[in-house]
C-alpha cells in the first residue's frame, strides 16, 4: 500500500532574500515572521497530492534537528570540532526522517523553507549569515547534508555511518555534490569506499588533490563504461585503480601500488 | 550539449532501432510520453515501457565482433529538478538475445519517489566480451555501446531556461531595480552546480507590455533579454581565475558547462572569448548578443 506523501512548506527565493534583508537589519522576530503573510508566495505547498504537513510533524522534526545540534555543542561551542560533529549527527537524522521519504526532499524550495524560517538560528549557528546556506541548492546548510545519505551503509551494516564521519568536506564536494556521481548512490557509496582505502595509505592530508583528480577520471570512465553496473568486487578494483592513477599522476607515492 | 569524450571503441548506431517510451497513468491506458506529463502527482499509478529492436547481424558488424556477444539493455530511472537527475530512483537490467530482436522494459515506478521531473536514461551494454573481437571492439563488460535520454516535466511550467513573471515593486525595495524589465538571480560563486537550478530569470510583471512581447517571442526582446542574461554569466565565469579549471571538472548540465558552450558557439573557444573580453568589449557583447539570434 502506497503511503501518502507529506508536503513540505516551500520558500521561495525571493521570500528568502526578502527574511535574510529583514535579519540583516536586525528586524524584530515578529516582522521576520510577517513576511510569510506579506508575500504570498512566501510559504506554499505543492499542489501535487498528499497532505500538508502538520505543525506538529514540523515541530517534532525540528525538535531533532535542534537535539543533534545540541549534541553537538550548539549554541555554546562553535569550534570546527563541533561542527563537524553537527553535519554528522544531523545527517544521521536527516536520513531516517520520516517527512523527508519522497520527492518532497529534492526540491531546493522545501530546503529553503527549512534552513530560513523553520532552522535559522542553527544555521546561523554552523555558518554565520552566508545567504547560499539559506537558498535552496547545494550549499544549503541542511539540503547538503541531507544528500549524503547515499553513503548510508544501510541497517545491516554494523558500521552504517563510517563513511558520513569519515569524509573530508572537499570530498563530500566532491562525491556527493557532482550530480554525475552523487545521483547514483551504488556509484557515490564506491567511491567514497575508495576514498576511504587511500586515504589509510596515504593519509587524509594527502587526499584533497587526489580525491579531485580521481573524481574527474570516474566522471570520464563512467561516460563509457557503466561502473555501477560492474560486479562489486571489479567495481571496487576498478575504483582503487583510479585512485590510484590520480595519486601518481599527481606523483604522489602510494604504498603497496598494485596499479603502478 | 556536446558530451565531452568519445568512446575508445566502436559503438551501436543504425543496429539499434528504439521505440517511443509509453506511460501508463493511473491505469488509463499506455500512451507516447510528452514534454509533460499531465495530471501526475504523488499518489498516481505509473506504469512505463518500452521497447528497441536490435539487428543482431548488423550489430556485430558495427562492433566488429566475429562471434556473438553478450548485451544488455540497462533503463535509469532518474528525477529532481535540473539539468541532470538528484538521484537514480531505478534501474532495470534486461538480457538481449545474442541473436537480436526486440527486448523491452515494463515496470512500475513510484511517484512518490519523483520530483519535478523523470529523467529515463537508456543504454545498451556489452555483457561480456566475444570471442572473436577486432581491434576497435568493446572487450570490456559494462561497456556503454549505445545511450539515450528522455525528459518529461511532471509538475510546474519550468521552461527550458527557468524564468517567473512576479512585480519587482514589490520584490525590490530599491526603486531602480523596480524599474528594471528582468533581474536574473544568479551565483557566480555556483558555476558548478546544475543549469536549470542554479539560474532563475525574473520578468517584470508591472510592465505588461514587456511581458506580452515575452509570450508573444519577439525576436528583438528575446535577443536583448537573453544577450544580456549569457554576457552576464559569461563574464563572471571569465573573470573567474579557476574557471579553465571549472571547466575541465564539470558535469555535462552545469552551469560551467553552459557556459562554455556559449562562449565556443560565439568565438571559437574560452581563450578567443577571453581575449575579445578583456581587449575589446564592444565586440565581445556584439558577439554574444548575435549568438543569441541564432
Amino acid at each position: 500500500m502506497t503511503s501518502t506523501v507529506v508536503l513540505l512548506p516551500r520558500m521561495s527565493v525571493l521570500a528568502v532574500d526578502r527574511v535574510l534583508e529583514l535579519v540583516a537589519q536586525k528586524a524584530s522576530p515578529a516582522d521576520v515572521l510577517g513576511i510569510v503573510d506579506s508575500l504570498p508566495d512566501a510559504a506554499t505547498f505543492g499542489s501535487v497530492g498528499g497532505s500538508p504537513a502538520s505543525s506538529t510533524q514540523l515541530g517534532q522534526f525540528a525538535s531533532e534537528l535542534e537535539a543533534a545540534a545540541r549534541r553537538a555543542g550548539y549554541p555554546e561551542d562553535r569550534s570546527q570540532l563541533a561542527r563537524s560533529k553537527f553535519d554528522a549527527e544531523c545527517t544521521r537524522v536527516l536520513a531516517d526522517s520520516p517527512i523527508l521519504q519522497s520527492g518532497e526532499s529534492a526540491r531546493d524550495d522545501t530546503w529553503a523553507f527549512i534552513a530560513t524560517y523553520l532552522l535559522r538560528p542553527l544555521v546561523t549557528w554552523r555558518f554565520g549569515s552566508s545567504s547560499d546556506r539559506f537558498h535552496g541548492g547545494v550549499r544549503n546548510a541542511f539540503q547538503r547534508l541531507w544528500m549524503r545519505r547515499v553513503l548510508d551503509r544501510g541497517l545491516s551494516s554494523d558500521a552504517r555511518w563510517e563513511l558520513v564521519d569519515a569524509l573530508s568536506e572537499d570530498a563530500f564536494v566532491q562525491i556527493v555534490e557532482r550530480p554525475s556521481i552523487g545521483a547514483d548512490p551504488v556509484l557515490a557509496r564506491a567511491c567514497a569506499e575508495a576514498w576511504l582505502r587511500m586515504s589509510r595509505r596515504i593519509g587524509r592530508g594527502m587526499m584533497e588533490d587526489v580525491m579531485r583528480r580521481a573524481a574527474i577520471l570516474v566522471r570520464l570512465r563512467n561516460e563509457v563504461l557503466a561502473l555501477s553496473c560492474l560486479d562489486p568486487d571489479e567495481l571496487n578494483r576498478t575504483m582503487d585503480e583510479m585512485f590510484q592513477r590520480a595519486a601518481r599522476e599527481l606523483g604522489i607515492p602510494v604504498p603497496d601500488d598494485a596499479f603502478g | 550539449m556536446k558530451r565531452r569524450s568519445a568512446a575508445p571503441f566502436l559503438q551501436l548506431s543504425a543496429a539499434v532501432q528504439a521505440g517511443p517510451w509509453m506511460g501508463d497513468l493511473d491505469d488509463r491506458g499506455p500512451e507516447p510520453l510528452g514534454m509533460m506529463l499531465a495530471d501526475w502527482e504523488y499518489g498516481a499509478r505509473l506504469h512505463l515501457s518500452r521497447t528497441l529492436t536490435i539487428d543482431g547481424d548488423l550489430a556485430r558488424r558495427e562492433l566488429d565482433f566475429g562471434a556473438p556477444a553478450a548485451l544488455e539493455l540497462m533503463v535509469e530511472v532518474g528525477s529532481g529538478p535540473g539539468n541532470l537527475p538528484r538521484s537514480i530512483v531505478q534501474r532495470h537490467r534486461v538480457p538481449i538475445s545474442v541473436a537480436g530482436g526486440p527486448v523491452g522494459v515494463d515496470f512500475a515506478v513510484p511517484s512518490g519517489q519523483l520530483s519535478s521531473q523523470l529523467i529515463l536514461r537508456t543504454a545498451i551494454l556489452l555483457s561480456a566480451r566475444s570471442r572473436e573481437a577486432g581491434r576497435l571492439s568493446p572487450v570490456l563488460a559494462g561497456s556503454r555501446l549505445w545511450s539515450d535520454v528522455e525528459t518529461v516535466m511532471l509538475e510546474g511550467d519550468d521552461p527550458r531556461f527557468p524564468m517567473e513573471v512576479t512585480s519587482f515593486s514589490r520584490m525590490f525595495s530599491n526603486p531602480l531595480q523596480a524599474e528594471a524589465s528582468w533581474y536574473l538571480r544568479w551565483n557566480p560563486a555556483q558555476l558548478g552546480r546544475d543549469f536549470r537550478g542554479g539560474v532563475r530569470l525574473y520578468l517584470n510583471g508591472d510592465d505588461p507590455d514587456f511581458i506580452r512581447r515575452v509570450q508573444e517571442q519577439d525576436v528583438l526582446t528575446l535577443q536583448a533579454m537573453m544577450g544580456d542574461v549569457v554576457s552576464q554569466i559569461c563574464e563572471s565565469g571569465l573573470h573567474d581565475p579557476e574557471f579553465a579549471d571549472l571547466i575541465e571538472d564539470a558535469d555535462e548540465g552545469t552551469m560551467a558547462a553552459q557556459v562554455d558552450y556559449w562562449l565556443c558557439r560565439a568565438f571559437g573557444s574560452v581563450a578567443e572569448a577571453r581575449s575579445a573580453m578583456e581587449q575589446r568589449p564592444g565586440d565581445f557583447r556584439a558577439a554574444i548578443l548575435g549568438s543569441m539570434r541564432l
